[in-house]
């Protein structure tokens, strides 16, 4: 090349210096768009995942140990109070919100896994492939919850890990049509085309090229898929086809402190149940914001 | 010389976006007269179609008008004052886009979508009318006004909108880049028609193009837009026959020509490329003449052969 | 292999058929032949519908063909398969048009670049950087654009780093599908510039597609021009796009916009293409064109003019003499 060239070479594509903003101002204009209830949703989602993360730390009493102090109420011994055993609700509490998070968690993480893989590959391969596997995903989605959760609690027994698979087959539809649709539309796209040429593998096109950029929706439905998880989790175990007693769960604690609240003992069942609707209230308004966030219209501006 | 229809004086547009806001349009002025075509020619982001589309009232969110005043006919408005503005000149102002197809709504045969329009404003005849409408836009209202927008060509489509866009009888029309998504051969048909209304009805047209060689044919007069800024102003002949501004020479040294392989000189850089500065010449950063001046001030309107250059270099020569 | 041309298109046909529509004639490519020399830049000129993106598309493998062969140096392209047809890649390299999908988003530059280097081994490994900085220097991109991620970079510095890709595997051919449209007129400018200093540097051949006549007057030294999916008349540009012979190319060569208008802008054609007025086996302009007759009905043959100049019209010959004298007189 010659000395025009260098002329030629285009101007860098970010013009000027940005004007000077505060920390709060960046972090609350730049990453939440000056979005009030998403950040609301973060912080409270924040204390509640460092609460199941530490929980081991942070109990007061053995959850599991009854105690002859039964139902008592709230005081500075017992946080929240005790239950009909005598168990500390506060620790009760605690170790729940961590059970339910993992359950939750793997339960979503195994659907999107799953349903990813199922979608990226429908939407790519297409033809007879796509249809069959798409109508085995189509039966699995007309299945109601209850029925799935009851028939595999059948077969598996109830414990942690039947509640586990069921959130993962009750939720890979989702991840599957999403995915899919998201691949049918990227496929054609002329970067495809692009590592086609430049002599990429199917493999390479399909999970270099293809998925890195069908996974963005995920981001947002993972979301809202675990707080409808969370609250899954804990109808089952409501109903006692989930997480089964002694093993701490809010749905349980719930259920259990129903039958004592003529009793007047409101605090058995009112703390688990605050803690279930703020889980679920914080991580919808994540999922709020990250729809907001990750909006391409949006994130172009 | 007439009374302009359409006068524009000092319009100035903030964009607010992350909590920053940004000058991108600048003492616009403009000044249409009736039955006239004006060309309003700029690259992609100059404030072209954002100048247009808040003098009459549609500036879209997250943009302020910061100043300016619209004269339209005998009335006089504040540009910030957008509802009024939006108000009082929906019914003499209509306008065409781009893209025809996904203006027109698809669910509604393109016959039906003009009635719409023309029942805004009439009363009686409306069949009549409606087939006179189809026929000056050159199409047959009997083979085509029961067809839905899927089912027209991209050419047939753009003279559906401009059928409805000529429903309200308006004084003035802003077409924005009318023919860009059209076949070449289509698009200079396209424009002859555009003329042709424009003489018959006595219309004001404002043409938005991104390119010098789409306005050289119909229009009597053009403004040039940088970065907001217009760079050159006045009577189209005088402009093309010895462009003065530095951008409007780039520009035209820069498009091929289909009747001589002669070498392209390319503009450097991009147009937001320079300094945020409010007060200085947005064309400084690409411009081969640029001195220390330019990036001082706003540079003067200089007035020369029926139009104003916006340019520092011709300042001297008359102070001179 | 070096006499071969770089390309020759022998006979390709690839149609595609609107269910809704039977009775239109289907678009896409109907038996084109055509040769690139090597090294030569030949425009392909044609309105939308017209299928020079289909036949773009199938010369770099990545649609196949009805019928027909894509001969590339002394290889059958379109004959390959597998492994085989992956590798032969590394020859036909394609930039396409729009810059807002034509980089992958979550590829930054130089991993974009960086793939066909792998994938062809072109390079030693630890030489990568070196020879894709080389290319960044050459479309003229500055190195810091290198790591830098497509949504950060404007319209032209897209088309360039999609220059870079298709330049890194040192092809024989590249198919430029109209790669600048997208861009304003002052950027245009830039990436032809880039373009045709490019094209002596590498000594690639390329196949310019576009519908602006006066671009591809810029770039290249031959055209073909293209209506219907077939090839409507040929030889080099400056012939072709200064005495045209075709109706229909001297109609877009009447509507092309100018910064000075002719006066007497010539030919134009009436309406638009529509599909359902074409007939099979007759020639695809008589539609829309002035001086259509009976003889029409019958698709006119190509026929040969002058040094590599062929039109298909009946009345190619009649139009043709006077400006073929005079050119041959120039040229001697």
């Amino acid at each position: 090349m010659n000395m025009q060239d260098s002329a030629l070479l285009p101007a860098p594509a970010t013009s000027g210096a940005p004007p000077r903003r505060s920390m709060w101002n960046r972090f609350y204009f730049g990453l939440f768009g000056g979005d009030f209830l998403g950040l609301i949703g973060m912080a409270l989602l924040a204390v509640l995942v460092f609460v199941a993360a530490f929980g081991p730390l942070l109990v007061t009493h053995d959850p599991l140990l009854t105690t002859p102090d039964t139902l008592l109420p709230p005081s500075a011994e017992h946080w929240l109070g005790t239950d009909h055993f005598g168990r500390d609700v506060f620790s009760r509490t605690v170790t729940s919100l961590r059970i339910d998070f993992i359950v939750a968690g793997a339960g979503v993480s195994g659907a999107i896994l799953i349903g990813s893989i199922i979608g990226l590959v429908c939407g790519y391969i297409g033809g007879w492939f796509d249809d069959l596997v798409m109508r085995l995903v189509d039966i699995i989605q007309s299945f109601p919850l209850l029925l799935v959760a009851m028939v595999l609690v059948l077969v598996m027994g109830p414990s942690v890990e039947s509640i586990v698979v069921v959130t993962v087959l009750i939720n890979i539809p989702i991840y599957a049509r999403v995915i899919r649709g998201e691949t049918l539309r990227k496929k054609n796209l002329e970067y495809i085309d692009a590592a086609r040429c430049s002599g990429a593998s199917e493999m390479s096109i399909v999970f270099r090229h293809l998925m890195p950029n069908t996974l963005s929706p995920i981001v947002v439905h993972g979301s809202l898929n675990l707080a409808a998880a969370v609250g899954n989790v804990a109808v089952l175990s409501f109903l006692g086809i989930g997480i089964r007693p002694p093993t701490p769960d809010l749905g349980v604690m719930v259920a259990e402190g129903t039958n004592y609240l003529v009793q007047g003992a409101w605090w058995m069942s009112i703390c688990p149940g605050l803690v279930l609707a703020t889980t679920i209230f914080s991580l919808n308004l994540m999922g709020d914001w990250l729809e907001g966030r990750l909006d391409p219209r949006r994130s172009a501006a | 010389m007439t009374e302009s229809l359409l006068t524009i004086t000092d319009l100035s547009i903030d964009s607010l976006r992350d909590g920053t806001r940004r000058r991108i349009v600048e003492g616009f002025n403009l000044s249409v007269r009736a039955g006239e075509i004006y060309g309003l020619v700029g690259e992609s982001g100059s404030g072209k179609s954002i100048s247009m589309m808040a003098s009459v009232g549609l500036a879209a969110q997250g943009l302020d008008v910061r100043s300016g005043t619209v004269n339209f006919g005998t009335r006089r408005f504040a540009a910030s004052d957008q509802k009024s503005l939006r108000g009082n000149l929906s019914h003499g102002v209509s306008l065409l886009f781009q893209n025809a197809k996904g203006a027109l709504n698809p669910f509604i045969t393109v016959g039906k979508q003009v009635e719409r329009v023309l029942r805004r404003r009439r009363r009686s005849d409306i069949q009549g009318e409606l087939k006179e409408l189809f026929r000056v836009v050159g199409l047959n209202y009997a083979d085509l006004g029961r067809k839905y927008p899927h089912q027209v060509s991209g050419g047939q489509a753009q003279r559906v909108a401009m059928a409805c866009a000529l429903a309200t009888e308006p004084a003035l029309l802003i077409a924005d880049e009318p023919t860009t998504a059209l076949d070449v051969t289509t698009e200079r048909e396209m424009l002859r028609f555009l003329a042709s209304i424009c003489r018959q009805r006595n219309m004001a047209v404002v043409l938005i193009a991104h390119n010098l060689s789409l306005v050289s044919e119909y229009c009597s007069s053009l403004s040039i837009l940088h970065a907001g800024q217009v760079v050159e102003t006045g009577n189209l002949a005088p402009i093309f026959a010895e462009p003065l501004h530095p951008y409007t020479q780039g520009l035209i040294a820069a498009v091929p020509d289909v009747d001589s392989p002669r070498e392209l000189v390319p503009l450097i850089g991009s147009v937001w490329g320079g300094s945020s500065e409010l007060d200085r010449c947005r064309f400084s950063h690409r411009c081969p003449h640029a001195m220390p001046r330019c990036e001082r001030r706003i540079p003067p309107a200089v007035k020369r052969d029926g139009r104003e250059v916006h340019c520092v270099l011709y300042e001297q020569e008359v102070s001179a | 292999m070096n006499d071969l041309p770089s390309l020759s298109v022998r006979k390709l046909t690839k149609l595609f058929s609107d269910p809704d529509r039977p009775d239109a004639i289907s678009v896409g490519v109907r038996g084109v032949s055509f040769d690139v020399e090597r090294g030569e830049v030949v425009g392909l000129i044609g309105e939308s519908g017209c299928g020079k993106t289909t036949l773009g598309r199938c010369i770099v493998g990545l649609q196949s063909a009805d019928s027909g062969d894509i001969v590339v140096g002394d290889t059958i392209f379109s004959a390959l398969r597998g492994k085989a047809l992956r590798r032969f890649r590394k020859n036909v390299q394609i930039v396409f048009q729009r810059p807002e999908t034509s980089l992958n988003p979550r590829m930054s530059v130089y991993t974009f670049v960086r793939q066909a280097l792998r994938n062809f081994a072109t390079v030693r490994k630890g030489e990568e950087r070196v020879r894709i900085e080389a290319l960044a220097a050459l479309v003229g991109l500055r190195p810091d654009t290198l790591d830098r991620f497509p949504h950060q970079l404007s319209g032209g510095e897209r088309q360039r780093v999609a220059m870079m890709r298709a330049l890194a595997c040192e092809p024989e051919l590249i198919v430029l599908d109209e790669p600048t449209s997208a861009l304003d007129v002052s950027v245009q400018a830039q990436v032809l510039r880039t373009l045709k200093d490019l094209q002596g540097e590498v000594g690639a051949s390329f196949l310019f597609i576009s519908h602006d006549v006066a671009v591809v007057r810029y770039i290249c030294s031959r055209v073909l021009v293209m209506y219907l999916g077939v090839i409507v008349e040929e030889g080099p540009s400056e012939t072709v796009l200064a005495h045209p012979v075709h109706p229909y190319t001297q109609a877009l060569l009447a509507a092309a916009p100018r910064i000075t208008p002719k006066p007497d802008p010539g030919l134009s054609l009436t309406g638009e293409l529509v599909l359902g007025d074409v007939r099979p086996h007759e020639c695809p302009v008589r539609p829309r064109c002035p001086l259509a007759h009976d003889r029409c009905h019958k698709a006119p043959p190509m026929a040969d003019l002058s040094s590599g100049h062929r039109a298909a019209c009946w009345l190619a010959h009649d139009s043709a003499p006077s400006t073929n004298m005079t050119t041959a007189r120039e040229r001697t």
